[in-house]
């Protein structure tokens, strides 16, 4: 794949180091020299101002196929974007960091007309998203969102303590709405049948409506003990802001500690139920003070990777139950690690990881990979051929799972006896080296339709 | 501040308020009240002339162009007190004393509703007219009438038109005080003529439902009927009051929202409009059930009728407008100290209604429950928060000190009326009724008595009091700081 990417900024030498062993990249930036680190990777570089004739010229916009704006400034991201969509119709990634900027691009219900750029990354907000996800349900190994959400994918693992332990599936119930599709065992992915046992150290994967999949959630993998109540952000940037509005709408008591006077108040004014505290991170008694220890969470998010750290390991010490912390290069990690940390996050990583996933491997059909690539799901529409035949009739070639079927209106979750009508859509989940066969198979029977 | 500047724009106004006096003329042709004709017309006059001798003698020679914040506090106190005064002209002639018709016209521009009428067949109709027309006027604040419907007043902004109530808006959105003045006299008019629609099918006469519509949107309260709205014994016409009393008491600009928007979203965001609902509901369902419950009372077990009076007169005391449909002198004090407390507390900001305004009392509240909240939180930074916007400090604190002087000048004039009084009691609920421009509180002020027999002094002073209590105080408490006074010498 030929990528253009604008703007040299640590995220951006993120990408490209990660990208350009396979992908042929063009970096562009107003810089006369490109940075060292950059010299060492194998890419081209053109310097000029993106939105000249000759600079668009001489990087061949036509014959690319992805164009990314990731400098550091919103609006020269916008114009940028702008520019190479004028020049062909290229896939646009831009990057903001701006809330409204956000929306805006990413065509928030208010506005009417298209803004044309493709994908809107917002690397905070990514983060956010994966802290949320976690806090939120914090059994959940994996978590993908499918169909606006409707429906959902989580990835368990099973403990101990799990109240169906060493059952046969076959005796063992489900929520409704919820179905298993999967088992990791010892590293290796299987279609579980009725006669399969769940041992500990499994990896179960559930499919299901939000409904039947909090219902999951509560009845099978909920501990007391694991439940987030109350949680600490450190840092009240852009994260932490964000981060406190959405716990805040899961009624997870929050308090949010910030070293600046304004922004505190910037805070408290925007937030409504989050305590927010006007204090440097490192500030020892305030940690005993405001009894940061019996925290179910406390998140470190603030800019500088030491603050993270040592609030982290204050924290681990006053014995909070979960320690979440961001750092803004990978090498940190490690030692974060060390340090006992549950959750180290980088904003770099997550976004790479999110441009990888949407963008650049995407697969038009596969939804998902899991279990490491060992599973995949993906979206078929049923075959007339199979108008009006229950699941069980199917007799799929490998073994599959039907997980979701959509119409128009709903979303559910099939049983063995649910009827399939020809307009609807599936999703299906496989291991991924029968997928294709179970594509094919559906091809056929199509093919064979059209030539009755 | 430049003298020249005040005077020109209090002689506009007078001149303009002289041909008001033109609608009770009318009122006096169309009832052929002919002997009441020349006080109107002595009142338009004087009004009409001092205002032109204002403006040509003492007026700039310059054009109008931009107004210091002093000159508007000093221009509005000056109006407000000089329309009183003008105002009170026609009463001399229907037989009343200096001091009582100073007391009544000012009862009626500043919406109090006091009254030393005693014998109401002294008034000819106009007369009802006119004390009941000049609460409608005072109702929706003077000045905003003249900004909408002035040229000349285009220069004023923000400054002049808040000038009339020191309660700031926390909307940091800021709007064109023209339309704004605009939108609420609209709010305002189809208020009136939905009241005077609503009491005319409800059985009132038409020009009893005039004056009464006057005086109740305005939150005034001066009844052309001796005995108020019990003399009509009607209870949808009860229930009518109910509603537009309510509506008198919320903010005019939510109103216009609400109508002219239809953003009904507002209603539940609002702080103040859920706290004057929340606090209605919770006190007439109180006196409800004291008074239900009172032993001693007549009234003792009939909830229906319970439930409606406690729904009226707790309305027309909180939201100041004094009207009353039975003698609550007679029921339990415990209901009555409720009420009492009502008083102080008024209707929300921005409306017809008087007292320390809803807002603010939220704003208090707020602040006591934040103050312990940092008593364990020592660091935290908690903003108080009025629809979901924090209020700035500078604000809180004017709000927070204004409280305090509420009291202070409560207390103050309280001991004064008492000690000319020689009477604790009728001291300081004559003080309370009218800081909080109420009109009507307990015996010897209840529905049976009147300010009739108060002493002269006491009457002057009290007239005074409605009016710094119409214009929250501080265009009064100013006159106390020496550089109000310094005046240029061009």
């Amino acid at each position: 794949m030929k990528i253009i990417i604008y703007g040299i900024t640590d995220i951006s030498y993120l990408i490209v180091k990660d990208l350009c062993k396979e992908h042929d990249i063009t970096i562009i930036d107003d810089t006369e020299e490109l940075p060292s680190k950059f010299e060492k990777l194998d890419i081209s570089f053109i310097s000029g101002n993106i939105s000249d004739k000759s600079v668009l010229k001489s990087a061949r916009v036509p014959e690319c196929d992805l164009f990314i704006a990731c400098s550091g400034y919103d609006e020269s991201n916008i114009v940028a974007s702008w520019s190479v969509m004028r020049v062909s119709n290229i896939e646009t990634v831009c990057f903001v960091s701006k809330l409204e900027y956000f929306n805006n691009i990413s065509n928030d219900d208010f506005f009417t007309s298209e803004v044309g750029i493709d994908h809107v990354l917002w690397p905070e907000e990514s983060l956010v998203k994966e802290i949320f996800r976690i806090v939120s349900v914090p059994e959940v190994v994996y978590v993908d969102y499918f169909e606006k959400g409707k429906a959902r994918l989580f990835e368990y693992k099973i403990k101990e303590d799990f109240p169906l332990l060493n059952k046969e599936l076959k005796y063992c119930s489900f929520p409704p709405e919820t179905i298993m599709v999967a088992l990791t065992r010892n590293e290796e992915l299987f279609i579980p049948n009725g006669s399969t046992k769940i041992l500990a150290g499994d990896k179960p994967i559930f499919i299901g409506t939000p409904k039947g999949m909090s219902l999951l959630a509560r009845n099978l993998f909920s501990t007391k003990e694991e439940r987030i109540d109350s949680a600490v952000i450190v840092g009240g940037g852009n994260i932490g802001f964000m981060l406190a509005k959405r716990l805040e709408s899961v009624n997870i008591s929050t308090k949010i500690i910030e070293k600046d006077k304004s922004r505190c108040e910037f805070l408290a004014d925007k937030l409504s139920k989050t305590l927010v505290i006007n204090s440097s991170g490192v500030d020892t008694d305030l940690f005993y003070e405001e009894e940061i220890g019996d925290a179910d969470a406390v998140i470190n998010v603030t800019s500088n990777d030491e603050t993270n750290l040592f609030c982290s390991v204050l924290a681990r010490q006053l014995g909070a139950k979960k320690i979440f912390s961001k750092t803004s290069s990978d090498s940190f990690v490690p030692i974060f690690e060390k340090a006992g940390i549950d959750v180290i996050l980088s904003t770099g990583r997550t976004i790479l990881n999110e441009l990888k996933s949407r963008i650049i491997n995407k697969d038009e059909n596969i939804l998902s990979l899991v279990g490491k690539g060992q599973g995949s799901l993906f979206e078929i529409d049923v075959p007339s051929a199979f108008d009006g035949f229950q699941v069980k009739d199917l007799h799929l070639p490998y073994k599959a799972v039907i997980a979701v079927v959509k119409n128009a209106r709903k979303v559910t979750i099939p049983k063995g006896n649910s009827v399939l009508n020809k307009n609807d859509k599936m999703i299906i989940f496989t291991k991924s080296e029968n997928a294709l066969g179970v594509k094919e198979f559906f091809r056929k029977k199509e093919d064979n339709s059209n030539e009755d | 501040m430049r003298i020249d500047y005040i005077t020109s724009v209090i002689g506009i106004v007078l001149m303009y308020f002289g041909a008001l006096f033109l609608l009770p003329i009318f009122v006096a042709i169309y009832y052929s009240e002919y002997s009441a004709l020349f006080p109107f017309l002595i009142g338009g006059i004087a009004s009409n002339l001092f205002g032109l001798f204002l403006y040509r003698v003492f007026g700039t020679k310059t054009e109008l162009k931009d107004i210091k914040k002093k000159e508007a506090l000093c221009i509005v106190a000056c109006i407000w007190i000089l329309l009183s005064l003008f105002a009170s002209i026609p009463f001399l002639f229907f037989g009343l004393s200096l001091v009582d018709s100073v007391f009544e016209a000012t009862s009626g521009i500043s919406t109090c509703g006091a009254s030393i009428l005693t014998d109401f067949s002294i008034l000819p109709k106009s007369g009802f007219f006119w004390r009941s027309f000049c609460q409608w006027l005072g109702g929706i604040g003077i000045i905003v009438i003249f900004i909408a419907v002035l040229p000349q007043f285009a220069f004023a902004g923000r400054q002049f038109f808040f000038s009339e109530s020191a309660l700031q808006s926390n909307d940091r959105n800021t709007f064109r005080v023209q339309s704004y003045a605009y939108n609420i006299i609209a709010v305002y008019i189809i208020l009136s003529i939905s009241a005077v629609i609503a009491f005319k099918f409800a059985g009132m006469p038409l020009f009893d439902a005039v004056c009464n519509m006057f005086s109740m949107i305005s939150a005034g309260g001066l009844s052309p009927h001796p005995n108020s709205i019990s003399g009509y014994h009607n209870n949808t016409i009860v229930w009518v009051c109910i509603v537009f009393m309510f509506l008198a008491g919320v903010n005019f600009t939510i109103q216009y929202k609400v109508i002219f928007q239809r953003n009904f979203k507002i209603l539940c965001r609002n702080s103040e409009y859920n706290f004057y609902f929340v606090f209605f509901t919770f006190a007439s369902i109180l006196v409800t059930i004291l008074i239900t419950c009172d032993h001693n009372s007549v009234c003792k077990g009939m909830w229906l009728d319970n439930f409606r009076n406690s729904l009226f007169h707790t309305l027309s005391i909180m939201t100041s407008t004094g009207f009353y449909c039975v003698d609550h002198d007679l029921w339990d004090p415990k209901a009555k100290m409720v009420l009492i407390s009502l008083i102080f507390m008024g209707a929300s900001a921005g409306s017809a209604g008087g007292g320390l305004k809803i807002a603010r009392i939220v704003y208090v509240m707020r602040f006591l429950v934040r103050e312990i909240k940092l008593l364990l939180h020592p660091k935290a930074i908690i903003p108080i928060k009025l629809d979901q916007k924090s209020v700035s400090e500078s604000i809180g604190q004017q709000i927070i000190s204004f409280v305090f002087l509420y009291f202070t000048v409560y207390v103050i004039i309280g001991f004064v009326v008492t000690m000319i009084e020689n009477d604790i009691l009728k001291g300081f609920l004559a003080t309370a009724i009218t800081l909080g421009n109420t009109g009507l509180g307990f015996a010897p002020f209840g529905p049976t008595g009147g300010f009739a027999h108060m002493s002269t002094l006491s009457k002057y002073i009290l007239s005074l009091t409605m009016i710094i209590g119409r214009l929250e105080l501080i265009p009064f408490l100013i006159i106390f700081n020496k550089d109000y006074w310094h005046i240029s010498k061009k």
